[in-house]
Protein backbone atom coordinates (compact mmCIF):
# COMPACT_ATOMS: atom_id res chain seq x y z
CA UNK A 1 0.00 0.00 0.00
CA UNK A 2 2.04 3.16 -1.21
CA UNK A 3 -0.31 5.55 -0.09
CA UNK A 4 1.93 8.96 1.37
CA UNK A 5 0.91 8.94 4.81
CA UNK A 6 1.57 12.66 6.39
CA UNK A 7 2.93 12.33 9.86
CA UNK A 8 0.59 14.76 12.36
CA UNK A 9 -2.96 14.25 11.17
CA UNK A 10 -4.21 13.68 14.74
CA UNK A 11 -1.82 12.27 16.51
CA UNK A 12 -1.58 14.21 19.69
CA UNK A 13 0.97 14.07 22.34
CA UNK A 14 -0.46 16.03 24.56
CA UNK A 15 -3.78 15.87 26.46
CA UNK A 16 -5.67 17.19 29.46
CA UNK A 17 -9.05 16.37 31.20
CA UNK A 18 -10.96 17.36 34.82
CA UNK A 19 -11.40 12.80 35.37
CA UNK A 20 -8.99 10.70 34.48
CA UNK A 21 -7.39 11.63 37.95
CA UNK A 22 -10.09 10.61 39.84
CA UNK A 23 -11.75 7.10 40.40
CA UNK A 24 -14.78 6.51 38.08
CA UNK A 25 -17.91 7.21 39.34
CA UNK A 26 -21.61 7.77 38.23
CA UNK A 27 -20.81 11.51 38.52
CA UNK A 28 -17.19 12.02 36.70
CA UNK A 29 -15.99 15.32 35.94
CA UNK A 30 -16.95 18.74 37.33
CA UNK A 31 -21.12 19.03 38.27
CA UNK A 32 -22.60 21.58 36.61
CA UNK A 33 -25.77 23.02 38.21
CA UNK A 34 -27.96 24.03 35.29
CA UNK A 35 -30.45 26.80 35.91
CA UNK A 36 -34.24 26.64 35.88
CA UNK A 37 -34.91 28.93 33.36
CA UNK A 38 -37.14 31.80 34.53
CA UNK A 39 -35.97 34.34 31.22
CA UNK A 40 -37.49 35.78 28.47
CA UNK A 41 -38.11 33.39 25.24
CA UNK A 42 -35.62 35.94 23.53
CA UNK A 43 -33.06 36.27 26.24
CA UNK A 44 -32.79 33.15 28.11
CA UNK A 45 -31.26 33.05 31.55
CA UNK A 46 -28.02 31.34 31.51
CA UNK A 47 -26.27 29.40 34.54
CA UNK A 48 -23.48 30.94 35.97
CA UNK A 49 -20.10 29.67 34.14
CA UNK A 50 -18.39 26.65 35.94
CA UNK A 51 -14.59 26.18 34.83
CA UNK A 52 -14.04 22.55 33.78
CA UNK A 53 -9.86 23.53 32.82
CA UNK A 54 -8.24 25.56 33.88
CA UNK A 55 -5.89 27.73 32.51
CA UNK A 56 -2.86 26.37 33.97
CA UNK A 57 -4.50 22.53 33.05
CA UNK A 58 -4.57 24.11 29.49
CA UNK A 59 -0.91 24.17 29.12
CA UNK A 60 -0.54 24.00 25.43
CA UNK A 61 -2.52 25.15 22.31
CA UNK A 62 -5.46 22.94 21.74
CA UNK A 63 -6.93 21.33 18.67
CA UNK A 64 -9.66 19.35 19.83
CA UNK A 65 -12.27 19.66 22.77
CA UNK A 66 -14.31 16.46 23.63
CA UNK A 67 -17.25 16.90 25.80
CA UNK A 68 -19.46 14.62 27.79
CA UNK A 69 -22.47 15.43 29.85
CA UNK A 70 -23.86 12.75 32.28
CA UNK A 71 -25.93 11.69 35.23
CA UNK A 72 -28.49 14.50 35.86
CA UNK A 73 -29.65 12.34 38.55
CA UNK A 74 -33.82 13.15 37.38
CA UNK A 75 -34.76 11.27 34.61
CA UNK A 76 -37.29 12.48 32.54
CA UNK A 77 -38.40 14.86 30.01
CA UNK A 78 -35.97 17.77 30.23
CA UNK A 79 -34.37 19.46 27.81
CA UNK A 80 -31.01 20.80 28.70
CA UNK A 81 -29.17 23.60 26.54
CA UNK A 82 -25.10 23.95 27.36
CA UNK A 83 -22.46 26.52 26.12
CA UNK A 84 -18.72 26.32 26.73
CA UNK A 85 -17.22 29.29 27.34
CA UNK A 86 -13.00 29.97 27.16
CA UNK A 87 -11.45 32.82 28.75
CA UNK A 88 -7.94 33.02 27.04
CA UNK A 89 -6.40 35.43 29.63
CA UNK A 90 -6.61 32.08 31.91
CA UNK A 91 -9.52 33.84 34.33
CA UNK A 92 -13.09 34.01 34.65
CA UNK A 93 -14.09 36.08 32.51
CA UNK A 94 -15.88 34.02 29.82
CA UNK A 95 -16.44 34.61 26.04
CA UNK A 96 -18.36 31.83 23.97
CA UNK A 97 -17.00 29.54 22.12
CA UNK A 98 -20.02 26.84 21.32
CA UNK A 99 -23.48 27.46 22.61
CA UNK A 100 -26.99 26.12 22.45
CA UNK A 101 -25.60 22.62 22.67
CA UNK A 102 -28.86 21.02 23.65
CA UNK A 103 -29.38 17.59 24.53
CA UNK A 104 -31.88 15.43 26.63
CA UNK A 105 -31.67 14.61 30.10
CA UNK A 106 -28.67 12.79 29.33
CA UNK A 107 -28.26 9.16 30.49
CA UNK A 108 -26.42 8.02 33.69
CA UNK A 109 -22.84 7.69 32.73
CA UNK A 110 -22.99 3.71 33.82
CA UNK A 111 -26.12 3.34 32.15
CA UNK A 112 -24.92 4.60 28.30
CA UNK A 113 -22.83 6.89 28.75
CA UNK A 114 -24.36 10.07 28.63
CA UNK A 115 -24.47 12.41 25.74
CA UNK A 116 -20.80 13.25 24.23
CA UNK A 117 -19.92 15.36 21.34
CA UNK A 118 -15.96 15.78 19.55
CA UNK A 119 -15.55 19.49 17.96
CA UNK A 120 -11.99 19.86 16.70
CA UNK A 121 -11.47 23.61 17.39
CA UNK A 122 -8.57 25.74 18.65
CA UNK A 123 -8.18 27.34 21.87
CA UNK A 124 -4.82 29.26 22.91
CA UNK A 125 -2.30 27.88 25.57
CA UNK A 126 -3.64 29.10 28.86
CA UNK A 127 -7.18 29.22 28.28
CA UNK A 128 -9.85 28.24 31.09
CA UNK A 129 -12.51 26.47 29.73
CA UNK A 130 -15.57 26.57 31.42
CA UNK A 131 -19.36 25.19 30.94
CA UNK A 132 -23.23 26.55 31.95
CA UNK A 133 -26.63 26.19 30.93
CA UNK A 134 -29.81 25.68 31.79
CA UNK A 135 -33.23 23.53 31.46
CA UNK A 136 -36.89 24.08 30.81
CA UNK A 137 -38.14 23.81 33.83
CA UNK A 138 -38.42 25.85 37.37
CA UNK A 139 -35.84 23.66 39.06
CA UNK A 140 -32.38 23.27 38.72
CA UNK A 141 -30.29 20.40 37.61
CA UNK A 142 -26.73 19.59 38.01
CA UNK A 143 -25.15 17.62 35.28
CA UNK A 144 -21.82 16.14 35.33
CA UNK A 145 -19.18 17.53 32.65
CA UNK A 146 -16.04 15.52 31.60
CA UNK A 147 -14.02 17.40 29.32
CA UNK A 148 -10.70 16.57 27.74
CA UNK A 149 -8.57 18.58 25.36
CA UNK A 150 -5.85 17.57 22.61
CA UNK A 151 -3.06 19.37 21.41
CA UNK A 152 0.61 18.97 20.32
CA UNK A 153 0.55 17.41 17.27
CA UNK A 154 3.48 15.68 15.93
CA UNK A 155 3.18 17.96 12.56
CA UNK A 156 0.74 21.06 13.41
CA UNK A 157 0.56 22.84 9.96
CA UNK A 158 -1.39 19.36 8.54
CA UNK A 159 -3.74 19.23 11.29
CA UNK A 160 -7.31 20.67 10.09
CA UNK A 161 -8.62 22.90 13.19
CA UNK A 162 -11.79 25.13 13.56
CA UNK A 163 -12.16 28.27 15.10
CA UNK A 164 -16.20 28.60 14.80
CA UNK A 165 -19.09 26.11 15.67
CA UNK A 166 -22.61 27.09 14.44
CA UNK A 167 -25.72 25.70 15.59
CA UNK A 168 -28.31 24.56 13.34
CA UNK A 169 -31.91 24.40 13.97
CA UNK A 170 -32.09 25.59 17.55
CA UNK A 171 -35.80 27.25 18.10
CA UNK A 172 -36.93 28.59 21.10
CA UNK A 173 -40.12 30.03 19.66
CA UNK A 174 -42.65 27.79 21.83
CA UNK A 175 -40.16 27.95 24.64
CA UNK A 176 -41.43 27.24 27.81
CA UNK A 177 -44.79 26.52 26.97
CA UNK A 178 -44.26 22.50 26.54
CA UNK A 179 -42.37 23.14 23.38
CA UNK A 180 -39.13 21.80 21.65
CA UNK A 181 -35.88 23.18 21.24
CA UNK A 182 -34.80 21.57 17.83
CA UNK A 183 -36.52 21.51 14.67
CA UNK A 184 -39.56 19.24 14.94
CA UNK A 185 -39.35 15.56 13.22
CA UNK A 186 -41.08 12.63 12.50
CA UNK A 187 -39.56 9.37 12.80
CA UNK A 188 -39.07 6.45 10.60
CA UNK A 189 -39.86 3.36 11.69
CA UNK A 190 -40.31 0.27 9.10
CA UNK A 191 -38.43 2.80 6.63
CA UNK A 192 -35.64 5.89 7.44
CA UNK A 193 -38.38 9.09 8.13
CA UNK A 194 -38.81 12.22 5.49
CA UNK A 195 -35.74 14.60 5.51
CA UNK A 196 -36.54 17.46 7.55
CA UNK A 197 -34.85 21.01 7.04
CA UNK A 198 -32.48 22.06 10.17
CA UNK A 199 -31.22 25.18 8.17
CA UNK A 200 -31.85 27.10 5.07
CA UNK A 201 -28.68 28.67 2.98
CA UNK A 202 -25.95 28.20 6.10
CA UNK A 203 -24.29 31.37 6.16
CA UNK A 204 -20.75 30.12 6.18
CA UNK A 205 -18.54 27.45 5.30
CA UNK A 206 -18.20 24.39 7.62
CA UNK A 207 -16.50 21.46 7.41
CA UNK A 208 -16.90 18.84 10.90
CA UNK A 209 -20.53 18.06 11.67
CA UNK A 210 -22.49 16.89 15.15
CA UNK A 211 -25.59 16.44 15.78
CA UNK A 212 -28.60 16.58 18.72
CA UNK A 213 -31.81 14.49 19.00
CA UNK A 214 -33.81 15.61 21.38
CA UNK A 215 -37.00 13.28 22.93
CA UNK A 216 -39.12 15.49 25.29
CA UNK A 217 -41.39 12.59 26.66
CA UNK A 218 -42.28 12.15 30.28
CA UNK A 219 -42.93 8.19 29.22
CA UNK A 220 -40.38 7.60 26.49
CA UNK A 221 -39.62 3.60 25.98
CA UNK A 222 -36.55 2.05 27.34
CA UNK A 223 -34.33 0.22 24.83
CA UNK A 224 -35.75 2.55 21.77
CA UNK A 225 -33.08 3.30 19.32
CA UNK A 226 -33.09 6.33 17.09
CA UNK A 227 -30.53 6.26 14.01
CA UNK A 228 -29.87 9.63 12.89
CA UNK A 229 -28.18 10.90 9.53
CA UNK A 230 -27.74 14.66 8.72
CA UNK A 231 -27.22 15.52 4.81
CA UNK A 232 -26.49 18.33 2.98
CA UNK A 233 -27.65 19.81 -0.54
CA UNK A 234 -30.96 20.75 -1.66
CA UNK A 235 -34.55 19.63 -2.10
CA UNK A 236 -34.06 17.11 -4.64
CA UNK A 237 -30.16 16.39 -3.83
CA UNK A 238 -28.40 15.24 -0.58
CA UNK A 239 -25.30 14.13 0.40
CA UNK A 240 -25.26 12.46 3.57
CA UNK A 241 -22.56 13.19 5.87
CA UNK A 242 -23.79 11.51 9.52
CA UNK A 243 -25.31 8.13 8.64
CA UNK A 244 -26.72 5.91 11.35
CA UNK A 245 -25.54 7.77 13.89
CA UNK A 246 -27.15 5.79 17.02
CA UNK A 247 -28.74 7.48 20.02
CA UNK A 248 -30.80 5.26 22.41
CA UNK A 249 -33.12 5.76 25.17
CA UNK A 250 -31.58 3.95 28.41
CA UNK A 251 -33.02 1.59 31.11
CA UNK A 252 -33.95 4.49 33.61
CA UNK A 253 -35.33 6.40 30.61
CA UNK A 254 -32.51 9.06 29.71
CA UNK A 255 -31.54 8.80 26.51
CA UNK A 256 -27.89 8.55 24.98
CA UNK A 257 -25.71 9.71 22.34
CA UNK A 258 -22.39 8.67 22.13
CA UNK A 259 -19.09 10.11 20.59
CA UNK A 260 -19.17 9.99 16.74
CA UNK A 261 -16.44 11.11 15.45
CA UNK A 262 -16.33 8.61 12.70
CA UNK A 263 -17.17 10.70 9.06
CA UNK A 264 -17.81 13.25 10.33
CA UNK A 265 -15.82 15.55 8.06
CA UNK A 266 -17.29 16.97 4.96
CA UNK A 267 -16.68 20.10 3.06
CA UNK A 268 -20.02 22.26 3.15
CA UNK A 269 -20.17 25.42 1.34
CA UNK A 270 -21.99 28.18 2.58
CA UNK A 271 -25.58 28.75 0.81
CA UNK A 272 -26.09 24.99 1.53
CA UNK A 273 -29.23 23.74 3.32
CA UNK A 274 -29.19 21.27 6.12
CA UNK A 275 -31.52 18.34 6.76
CA UNK A 276 -31.75 15.51 8.94
CA UNK A 277 -33.70 12.22 9.68
CA UNK A 278 -34.47 9.74 12.27
CA UNK A 279 -35.44 5.97 12.19
CA UNK A 280 -36.62 4.48 14.96
CA UNK A 281 -36.40 0.72 16.10
CA UNK A 282 -40.13 0.28 17.99
CA UNK A 283 -42.59 3.16 18.08
CA UNK A 284 -41.31 6.39 18.35
CA UNK A 285 -41.81 8.58 21.43
CA UNK A 286 -43.66 11.78 21.07
CA UNK A 287 -41.90 14.94 21.04
CA UNK A 288 -38.48 14.17 18.97
CA UNK A 289 -36.25 17.29 17.77
CA UNK A 290 -32.80 16.80 15.85
CA UNK A 291 -30.29 20.03 15.68
CA UNK A 292 -26.72 19.98 14.26
CA UNK A 293 -23.43 21.62 14.84
CA UNK A 294 -20.79 22.44 12.29
CA UNK A 295 -17.29 23.54 12.86
CA UNK A 296 -15.61 25.73 10.04
CA UNK A 297 -12.63 28.16 10.13
CA UNK B 1 -6.22 30.94 12.73
CA UNK B 2 -4.07 31.11 9.99
CA UNK B 3 -3.02 27.20 10.21
CA UNK B 4 -3.27 25.94 6.48
CA UNK B 5 -5.98 23.46 6.59
CA UNK B 6 -5.52 20.63 4.32
CA UNK B 7 -8.65 19.22 2.79
CA UNK B 8 -9.34 15.26 2.57
CA UNK B 9 -8.13 14.06 5.54
CA UNK B 10 -10.48 11.72 6.86
CA UNK B 11 -13.36 13.74 4.84
CA UNK B 12 -14.85 10.35 3.14
CA UNK B 13 -18.06 10.59 0.43
CA UNK B 14 -18.63 6.77 0.82
CA UNK B 15 -19.57 4.79 3.54
CA UNK B 16 -21.04 0.98 3.13
CA UNK B 17 -22.72 -1.09 6.02
CA UNK B 18 -24.30 -4.17 6.40
CA UNK B 19 -26.96 -2.83 8.54
CA UNK B 20 -27.58 0.73 6.09
CA UNK B 21 -31.04 -0.16 4.73
CA UNK B 22 -31.68 -2.39 8.25
CA UNK B 23 -34.55 -0.79 10.52
CA UNK B 24 -32.60 -0.44 13.78
CA UNK B 25 -33.48 -3.20 16.17
CA UNK B 26 -31.90 -4.60 20.10
CA UNK B 27 -29.97 -7.42 18.01
CA UNK B 28 -28.52 -5.12 15.20
CA UNK B 29 -25.93 -7.24 12.06
CA UNK B 30 -24.86 -10.17 11.21
CA UNK B 31 -25.94 -13.42 14.04
CA UNK B 32 -22.22 -14.98 14.33
CA UNK B 33 -22.46 -18.94 16.16
CA UNK B 34 -18.97 -18.32 18.11
CA UNK B 35 -17.24 -22.00 18.09
CA UNK B 36 -16.64 -23.17 22.20
CA UNK B 37 -13.02 -21.57 22.22
CA UNK B 38 -12.55 -22.09 19.07
CA UNK B 39 -13.26 -20.10 15.84
CA UNK B 40 -16.96 -20.45 14.43
CA UNK B 41 -17.58 -20.14 11.11
CA UNK B 42 -17.09 -16.94 8.61
CA UNK B 43 -20.89 -14.98 8.20
CA UNK B 44 -20.21 -12.64 5.39
CA UNK B 45 -21.17 -8.98 6.64
CA UNK B 46 -20.13 -6.81 3.29
CA UNK B 47 -20.30 -8.46 0.14
CA UNK B 48 -18.62 -6.22 -2.13
CA UNK B 49 -16.63 -3.24 -1.10
CA UNK B 50 -17.64 -1.10 -3.65
CA UNK B 51 -14.58 1.50 -3.26
CA UNK B 52 -11.33 1.07 -2.00
CA UNK B 53 -11.85 1.00 2.07
CA UNK B 54 -9.86 3.61 4.36
CA UNK B 55 -11.71 3.48 7.34
CA UNK B 56 -13.47 -0.20 9.11
CA UNK B 57 -16.33 0.90 11.95
CA UNK B 58 -17.06 -2.53 14.01
CA UNK B 59 -19.82 -2.19 16.58
CA UNK B 60 -20.01 -6.06 18.52
CA UNK B 61 -23.52 -6.38 19.86
CA UNK B 62 -25.84 -8.80 21.62
CA UNK B 63 -23.30 -11.64 23.26
CA UNK B 64 -24.28 -10.96 26.62
CA UNK B 65 -26.46 -13.69 28.40
CA UNK B 66 -28.00 -13.62 31.59
CA UNK B 67 -26.17 -15.21 34.64
CA UNK B 68 -23.30 -16.56 32.19
CA UNK B 69 -19.91 -15.55 31.90
CA UNK B 70 -19.33 -15.12 28.25
CA UNK B 71 -15.55 -13.57 26.84
CA UNK B 72 -15.96 -13.34 23.12
CA UNK B 73 -13.61 -12.62 20.26
CA UNK B 74 -14.37 -12.08 17.06
CA UNK B 75 -11.98 -11.59 13.80
CA UNK B 76 -12.98 -9.58 10.94
CA UNK B 77 -11.56 -11.43 7.50
CA UNK B 78 -11.55 -10.32 4.30
CA UNK B 79 -11.33 -11.83 1.00
CA UNK B 80 -9.80 -9.56 -1.85
CA UNK B 81 -10.91 -11.70 -4.63
CA UNK B 82 -14.74 -11.27 -3.67
CA UNK B 83 -15.27 -14.58 -2.69
CA UNK B 84 -15.23 -16.46 1.01
CA UNK B 85 -11.75 -17.56 1.21
CA UNK B 86 -11.11 -15.31 3.64
CA UNK B 87 -8.21 -14.26 5.60
CA UNK B 88 -8.18 -12.51 9.20
CA UNK B 89 -7.28 -8.81 9.22
CA UNK B 90 -8.65 -7.61 12.19
CA UNK B 91 -7.96 -10.58 14.92
CA UNK B 92 -9.69 -11.07 17.71
CA UNK B 93 -11.76 -8.15 18.86
CA UNK B 94 -12.98 -8.44 22.48
CA UNK B 95 -16.44 -8.46 22.76
CA UNK B 96 -16.56 -10.08 25.72
CA UNK B 97 -21.01 -10.09 27.40
CA UNK B 98 -21.40 -7.60 24.44
CA UNK B 99 -24.73 -6.04 25.37
CA UNK B 100 -27.59 -5.24 23.55
CA UNK B 101 -27.68 -2.30 20.59
CA UNK B 102 -30.71 -1.23 22.36
CA UNK B 103 -29.17 -0.76 25.90
CA UNK B 104 -25.67 0.03 26.46
CA UNK B 105 -25.14 -0.07 22.72
CA UNK B 106 -22.76 -2.85 22.54
CA UNK B 107 -18.89 -2.26 22.42
CA UNK B 108 -16.94 -0.68 19.08
CA UNK B 109 -14.39 -0.38 17.51
CA UNK B 110 -12.99 2.04 14.61
CA UNK B 111 -9.88 0.73 12.64
CA UNK B 112 -8.11 3.18 9.64
CA UNK B 113 -7.44 0.28 7.62
CA UNK B 114 -7.15 -0.52 4.22
CA UNK B 115 -9.44 -2.88 2.21
CA UNK B 116 -9.21 -3.38 -1.27
CA UNK B 117 -12.69 -2.76 -3.48
CA UNK B 118 -14.57 -5.63 -4.20
CA UNK B 119 -13.27 -7.56 -1.52
CA UNK B 120 -15.44 -9.72 0.56
CA UNK B 121 -15.58 -8.95 4.34
CA UNK B 122 -16.83 -11.07 7.01
CA UNK B 123 -16.90 -12.29 10.90
CA UNK B 124 -15.94 -15.18 13.01
CA UNK B 125 -16.57 -15.23 16.61
CA UNK B 126 -15.24 -17.66 19.48
CA UNK B 127 -16.56 -17.82 22.85
CA UNK B 128 -15.64 -18.92 26.41
CA UNK B 129 -19.16 -20.93 27.09
CA UNK B 130 -20.06 -24.27 26.51
CA UNK B 131 -23.82 -22.89 25.26
CA UNK B 132 -21.97 -21.33 22.47
CA UNK B 133 -25.30 -19.04 22.00
CA UNK B 134 -24.67 -16.02 19.33
CA UNK B 135 -23.46 -12.59 19.20
CA UNK B 136 -23.75 -9.75 16.10
CA UNK B 137 -21.86 -7.51 14.35
CA UNK B 138 -22.37 -4.19 12.80
CA UNK B 139 -19.36 -3.27 9.88
CA UNK B 140 -19.49 -0.02 8.04
CA UNK B 141 -16.79 1.22 6.06
CA UNK B 142 -15.86 4.28 4.47
CA UNK B 143 -14.21 5.64 1.48
CA UNK B 144 -13.50 7.96 -1.14
CA UNK B 145 -11.85 10.39 0.29
CA UNK B 146 -11.83 13.87 -0.93
CA UNK B 147 -7.94 13.74 -1.48
CA UNK B 148 -6.73 10.01 -0.61
CA UNK B 149 -3.14 11.19 -0.90
CA UNK B 150 -3.70 12.85 2.53
CA UNK B 151 -5.70 10.45 4.43
CA UNK B 152 -3.16 8.16 6.44
CA UNK B 153 -4.34 4.50 6.67
CA UNK B 154 -2.94 1.06 7.90
CA UNK B 155 -2.27 -2.06 6.65
CA UNK B 156 -2.07 -4.31 9.29
CA UNK B 157 -3.94 -5.11 12.74
CA UNK B 158 -2.47 -6.48 15.58
CA UNK B 159 -3.88 -8.04 18.79
CA UNK B 160 -1.89 -7.96 21.79
CA UNK B 161 -2.43 -9.38 25.02
CA UNK B 162 -4.92 -12.39 23.49
CA UNK B 163 -5.43 -15.65 25.38
CA UNK B 164 -6.93 -17.36 22.30
CA UNK B 165 -7.74 -20.40 24.41
CA UNK B 166 -10.36 -18.82 26.37
CA UNK B 167 -11.25 -16.09 24.58
CA UNK B 168 -9.89 -13.09 26.48
CA UNK B 169 -7.46 -10.86 27.22
CA UNK B 170 -4.73 -11.06 29.54
CA UNK B 171 -5.86 -11.35 33.00
CA UNK B 172 -5.44 -7.97 34.98
CA UNK B 173 -6.64 -7.11 38.44
CA UNK B 174 -8.44 -3.46 38.49
CA UNK B 175 -7.47 -0.62 40.71
CA UNK B 176 -10.58 0.62 42.71
CA UNK B 177 -9.57 3.95 44.87
CA UNK B 178 -6.00 4.30 43.01
CA UNK B 179 -5.12 3.29 39.28
CA UNK B 180 -4.44 -0.53 38.78
CA UNK B 181 -0.58 -1.71 37.97
CA UNK B 182 0.46 -1.47 34.31
CA UNK B 183 0.28 -5.40 32.87
CA UNK B 184 2.26 -6.14 30.47
CA UNK B 185 0.10 -7.27 26.93
CA UNK B 186 2.89 -7.84 24.78
CA UNK B 187 6.60 -8.16 25.86
CA UNK B 188 7.59 -6.20 22.63
CA UNK B 189 6.00 -5.59 19.07
CA UNK B 190 7.31 -6.87 16.06
CA UNK B 191 6.31 -3.79 14.28
CA UNK B 192 5.71 -0.52 13.97
CA UNK B 193 2.07 0.90 14.86
CA UNK B 194 -0.02 4.00 14.65
CA UNK B 195 -3.75 3.49 15.68
CA UNK B 196 -4.25 2.06 18.94
CA UNK B 197 -7.86 0.51 20.54
CA UNK B 198 -8.29 -1.37 23.90
CA UNK B 199 -10.77 -3.85 24.22
CA UNK B 200 -12.26 -5.32 28.06
CA UNK B 201 -13.58 -9.02 28.50
CA UNK B 202 -14.99 -9.87 31.82
CA UNK B 203 -15.81 -13.71 32.23
CA UNK B 204 -18.12 -13.27 35.14
CA UNK B 205 -21.58 -14.59 36.01
CA UNK B 206 -22.55 -12.23 38.93
CA UNK B 207 -21.45 -8.58 36.90
CA UNK B 208 -22.40 -5.81 39.50
CA UNK B 209 -24.93 -3.72 37.67
CA UNK B 210 -23.86 0.07 36.74
CA UNK B 211 -20.16 -0.95 37.42
CA UNK B 212 -17.73 1.55 35.48
CA UNK B 213 -14.18 0.43 34.50
CA UNK B 214 -11.55 3.37 33.06
CA UNK B 215 -9.28 1.32 31.04
CA UNK B 216 -5.88 2.67 29.96
CA UNK B 217 -3.40 1.45 27.78
CA UNK B 218 -0.11 2.40 26.83
CA UNK B 219 3.08 1.67 25.08
CA UNK B 220 6.86 1.78 26.17
CA UNK B 221 8.79 0.22 29.00
CA UNK B 222 9.12 -1.20 32.45
CA UNK B 223 9.65 3.32 33.35
CA UNK B 224 8.74 5.28 30.86
CA UNK B 225 4.85 4.77 29.08
CA UNK B 226 2.95 6.86 26.39
CA UNK B 227 -1.14 6.47 27.17
CA UNK B 228 -2.39 5.73 23.41
CA UNK B 229 -5.94 5.22 24.96
CA UNK B 230 -6.84 7.30 28.44
CA UNK B 231 -9.81 5.99 30.57
CA UNK B 232 -12.26 4.32 27.57
CA UNK B 233 -14.90 3.78 30.08
CA UNK B 234 -16.29 0.09 29.88
CA UNK B 235 -20.10 -0.04 32.07
CA UNK B 236 -22.01 -2.97 33.12
CA UNK B 237 -25.84 -2.31 31.60
CA UNK B 238 -28.32 -2.96 34.47
CA UNK B 239 -28.91 -5.89 32.30
CA UNK B 240 -27.59 -8.37 33.92
CA UNK B 241 -23.76 -9.89 33.03
CA UNK B 242 -23.53 -7.25 29.82
CA UNK B 243 -20.94 -4.74 29.16
CA UNK B 244 -20.90 -1.71 26.92
CA UNK B 245 -18.34 1.16 26.14
CA UNK B 246 -18.99 3.89 23.23
CA UNK B 247 -16.57 4.23 20.65
CA UNK B 248 -13.39 5.97 21.55
CA UNK B 249 -11.12 7.39 18.58
CA UNK B 250 -9.93 10.52 19.52
CA UNK B 251 -6.10 10.62 20.45
CA UNK B 252 -6.00 7.09 19.92
CA UNK B 253 -3.21 8.03 16.61
CA UNK B 254 0.01 7.52 18.39
CA UNK B 255 3.57 6.31 16.42
CA UNK B 256 5.13 3.57 18.00
CA UNK B 257 8.49 2.16 16.65
CA UNK B 258 8.70 -1.87 16.72
CA UNK B 259 10.29 -3.17 19.70
CA UNK B 260 8.34 -1.52 22.91
CA UNK B 261 6.23 -2.97 25.43
CA UNK B 262 2.61 -2.91 25.38
CA UNK B 263 0.53 -2.27 28.63
CA UNK B 264 -3.13 -2.22 30.11
CA UNK B 265 -4.96 -0.93 33.22
CA UNK B 266 -8.20 -0.84 35.00
CA UNK B 267 -9.57 1.26 37.31
CA UNK B 268 -13.26 0.88 38.79
CA UNK B 269 -15.93 2.55 40.51
CA UNK B 270 -16.63 -0.41 43.02
CA UNK B 271 -15.53 -3.67 44.31
CA UNK B 272 -14.42 -4.84 40.84
CA UNK B 273 -16.27 -7.74 39.00
CA UNK B 274 -13.70 -11.20 38.63
CA UNK B 275 -12.16 -12.28 35.48
CA UNK B 276 -11.25 -9.40 34.02
CA UNK B 277 -8.96 -9.00 30.85
CA UNK B 278 -7.37 -6.53 28.42
CA UNK B 279 -6.15 -6.41 24.92
CA UNK B 280 -5.06 -3.85 22.59
CA UNK B 281 -5.37 -3.55 18.79
CA UNK B 282 -3.05 -1.35 16.71
CA UNK B 283 -2.59 -0.31 13.10
CA UNK B 284 0.46 -0.09 11.36
CA UNK B 285 1.50 0.43 7.80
Amino acid sequence: MGLWVPSGSGEFSWRADNYSTTRPATTWGTTVTFTGNTGSVANPQWGTWTQVLSGGTVSTDVFGLWLNFHDPGVPGNNQVVAAVGVDPAGGSSYTTLITDLIFQNPSLLANGGGTSYYFPIWIKAGSSIAVRGYVDSSGTMDIAVMAAVYGKPTDPASVKVGTYVTAFGVTYDTWPASGIFGVAITSGTTSEGSWTSLASSIARDHWWWQTSFLLNDATMTAGNIYNTDLAFGDASNKIIIIQDEPMRVEVNGSPTKGSWPVACERNVKAGNNLYGRIQCSGTADSNLAMVCYGVGG
Amino acid sequence: MGLWVPTGAGDFTWQQSNVASTRPAAGYGASLTPGNNSKGSYVSLISSATNDVYGVLININSGATSAAGRDIIVDIGVDPAGGTSYTVLIPDLLGSCASTYGLGGGISYYFPIWIKAGSQIAARASVNNATVGTVRVVATVFGKPRDPNRVKVGTYCTAFGITAASSQGTGVTSGTSSEGSWTVLSAATSKPHWWWQLGMGCNDSTMTSALLYGADLSFGDASNKIITVSDRLFHVVSAAEALASQLVMIGCERYAKSGLAVYGRLQCSGTADSALSLAGYAVGG
